[in-house]
């Protein structure tokens, strides 16, 4: 031990996109205006604010190409910063300043903008908040690309092609899209970040490891250092020694292999060992992660969550927005189905550009469809769009939150509407594109064998309507032990569901947290469920479960456990008599991912 | 004029989305729309002024509205600093 290099160090922050590397470090590039003062005529002056509104709208146009193609490579929620980007160039008080520098100081534009640069840094270095301190690098960000376009045409390519660590402070989704996208990124180290950021979502998509939450890793590293970067672990390892180097190489091996078996568990065939097939599809809320919930083995979108077309933006969607995700959805899953599930909007998530009152109960308010039927040419807007892209897929419409027969009765109305709109204008889309609904509210699943009736499929939504039978909320925890999702009265209601279903030939599947526990899947899968939806990290360990039973066995189990007091009678009695004859079903294997 | 103080709630503070999100609704009035943080005042509808307010969760910032449609510019910007910018925490 004694005789290793001593002089590394290891840096620990969250692991957010699970895998290890070794490389050398890239920083992101750091603002440099190098000019000085010069004075110069006021003709020359005149010149030099020409000079500079061209550099503007040169910056002004890539940006929007910027904006373009980011939105349409990853999608518009990406994008978003380039419009904080649009609106600070042009913004009057950085116009006004740069113009008094260059006409009334008589300096060149070069100057004047280093030193409307070097103002704001000063206001950025009084703020003591670390995370609004970094917002400083959107105004430097377009100061710089300002800077560059001066001289036109004179960018010179600095960034060469090998394969690099990113080490920056933090990465602005949009930038982390352009630059994880050219594939030359080994992982990603940042000071800022977390686990639910939109650049750990698209680095677990592409599979490139990330660290985020270091603090001060850009502090610690320069160009051309080595790191380990582990992502599973959360670690970063400044110029490791050899025997380091090992033991990491050693580790991403294993996880190496792990992955192998997750791709080759994703590529079995979902049946059971009795021969019965089962569909296992994703829940996503944004439409560039189709290609990772597939990679995992899904077989389809169970729930696109529609509302974070919504939640991205100031403004509301228009037919456009929404229609250019839904083509991306069916484009990518086609031809397995997505379930595009119309806005759950209202109650807490609440969007002010709907002018939505503030409710005291909102669980139990106006939100998903009854917002739907209330602001109707909204929610056409939204069918319009889904049913243009229904052509491009296999798109299914999802409607959440019914409570009764008359809102399917003027779902379908409205449906009928827009779709006569669409033929008259010859605008093609699919006419049979299936029409279900979410079961989550108890009074639809208690009317379930007439709805069955209506439409052409049933989603059981089971976080939502287990909270509103049991009248738990599983989130305040002087309660939750309460949320028992095996009591003996969910599983009536459940089976009284399925029986349903199946009793008019309708398809059914659950997209709630059931499904993604191997126990309540099986469960599930006992009372005919054939069909599960699930965030898609868990589809393997759900896949393990189904295939490594007996379909008819689990039934006879359920059906007996159907007939025990309690929710704690039943789970003892299902484990026991599952593990008996499938030892290996309940085995969650270890999951080095994180989250 | 119409004059409220109100409590940045978001986790982020006025960051730059949040800062993007107020100044165009901002934009959407016609009345002049100001921000007051410890004594310095910005254009409301300036997205680098906005930021440069620095407001944290927990700070203080008032509006003041001038304009014709000083009330409903008034009540929509509470509204989206009040929601935390839609944002989740």
């Amino acid at each position: 031990m004694n005789n290793v290099k001593l002089d590394y160090s290891r840096v620990r922050g969250t692991g957010v996109s699970p895998g290890i590397a070794y490389g050398e470090v890239l920083l992101t590039e750091k603002v440099d205006f190098s000019s000085k003062k010069e004075s110069i005529t006021k003709n020359r002056a005149i010149k030099e604010w020409e000079r500079l509104q061209k550099a503007s709208e040169q910056t002004k146009k890539q940006l929007e190409q910027i904006k373009k193609e980011v939105g349409n490579m990853i999608g518009e929620d990406h994008s978003f910063i380039f419009e904080a980007h649009l609106m600070i160039l042009k913004d009057k008080a950085l116009l006004l300043a740069l113009e008094k520098l260059i006409k009334h100081d008589l300096c060149k534009a070069e100057w004047a903008i280093s030193q409307v640069y070097d103002r704001y840094n000063k206001i950025f270095e009084t703020i003591t908040d670390e995370y609004l301190k970094q917002r400083k690098s959107d105004i430097s960000d377009v100061l710089l690309r300002l800077y560059r376009n001066l001289i036109p045409q004179k960018r010179k390519k600095t960034d060469d092609k090998k394969d690099k660590i990113i080490v920056a402070h933090d990465l602005l989704p949009s930038e982390a899209a352009f630059r994880l996208n050219q594939g030359n990124v080994l992982a990603i180290a940042l000071d800022m970040g977390g686990a639910t950021s939109h650049t750990a979502i698209l680095a677990r998509s592409l599979n490139i490891p990330a660290v985020m939450g270091l603090r001060n890793i850009t502090q610690k590293v320069k160009n051309g250092d080595y790191l380990i970067v582990d992502g599973s672990d959360g670690e970063v390892i400044i110029d490791p020694p050899f025997a380091i180097q090992r033991e990491f190489a050693d580790k991403r091996d294993k996880y190496d292999n792990y992955r192998k078996e997750l791709q080759k568990t994703a590529k079995l065939k979902a049946f059971t060992l009795d021969g019965v097939e089962f569909s296992l599809m994703a829940n996503i809320e944004l439409s560039q992660e189709v290609k990772g919930a597939f990679s995992l083995g899904a077989k389809g979108i169970g729930l696109f969550r529609s509302e974070f077309i919504y939640l991205q933006r100031t403004d509301l969607p228009d037919e456009e927005d929404h229609f250019k995700v839904y083509s991306r959805l069916a484009e990518d899953a086609a031809p397995f189905p997505v379930y595009i599930r119309t806005v759950d909007i209202g109650g807490e998530k609440n969007l002010p550009q709907m002018k939505i009152e503030k409710e005291p109960n909102p669980a139990l308010g106006l939100r998903a469809i009854r917002l739907s039927l209330r602001d109707r040419e909204m929610f056409k807007i939204q069918l319009r769009a889904i049913l243009r892209a229904s052509v491009q897929g296999n798109i299914r419409l999802l409607i959440p939150m019914i409570t009764e027969l008359e809102e399917i009765e003027e779902v379908k109305l409205l449906l009928k509407e827009v779709k006569e709109e669409l033929q008259s204008k010859n605008i093609l889309f699919d006419e049979n594109i299936p029409l279900g609904v979410m079961i989550e509210v108890p009074a639809a699943a208690a009317v379930s064998d007439r709805l069955a009736k209506e439409v052409d499929y049933f989603s059981i939504g089971t976080n939502d309507l287990i909270q509103y039978y049991l009248a738990v909320d599983r989130t305040n925890e002087l309660v939750s032990h309460l949320f028992k999702p095996l009591h003996p009265s969910v599983l009536r209601l459940l089976r009284f569901i399925v029986k349903s279903a199946h009793k008019e030939g309708i398809e059914v599947s659950v997209c709630g947290e059931m499904s993604a526990d191997p126990l309540a899947a099986l469960v599930l899968m006992g009372l005919g469920v054939r069909r599960f939806s699930m965030n898609p990290i868990f589809i393997p360990r759900i896949k393990r479960a189904l295939r490594s039973v007996e379909c008819q066995n689990i039934e006879k189990i359920v059906r007996k456990a159907m007939t025990f007091k309690t929710a704690h009678e039943i789970e003892e009695y299902v484990i026991e008599k599952i593990l008996f004859k499938h030892p290996t079903a309940l085995l969650m294997q270890e999951v080095p991912l994180i989250m | 004029m119409v004059t409220k103080k109100i409590t940045v709630k978001n986790k982020l503070g006025l960051h730059a989305r949040a800062a993007v999100k107020l100044v165009n609704l901002a934009n959407r009035f016609e009345s002049s729309v100001k921000i007051e943080k410890d004594g310095n005042i910005i254009d409301g509808k300036s997205v680098l002024g906005t930021l440069t307010l620095a407001a944290t969760k927990g700070t203080s910032i008032t509006l003041k509205i001038t304009g014709k449609d000083e009330e409903i510019a008034l009540e929509s910007l509470e509204a989206l600093i009040n929601d935390k910018f839609y944002e989740d925490e």
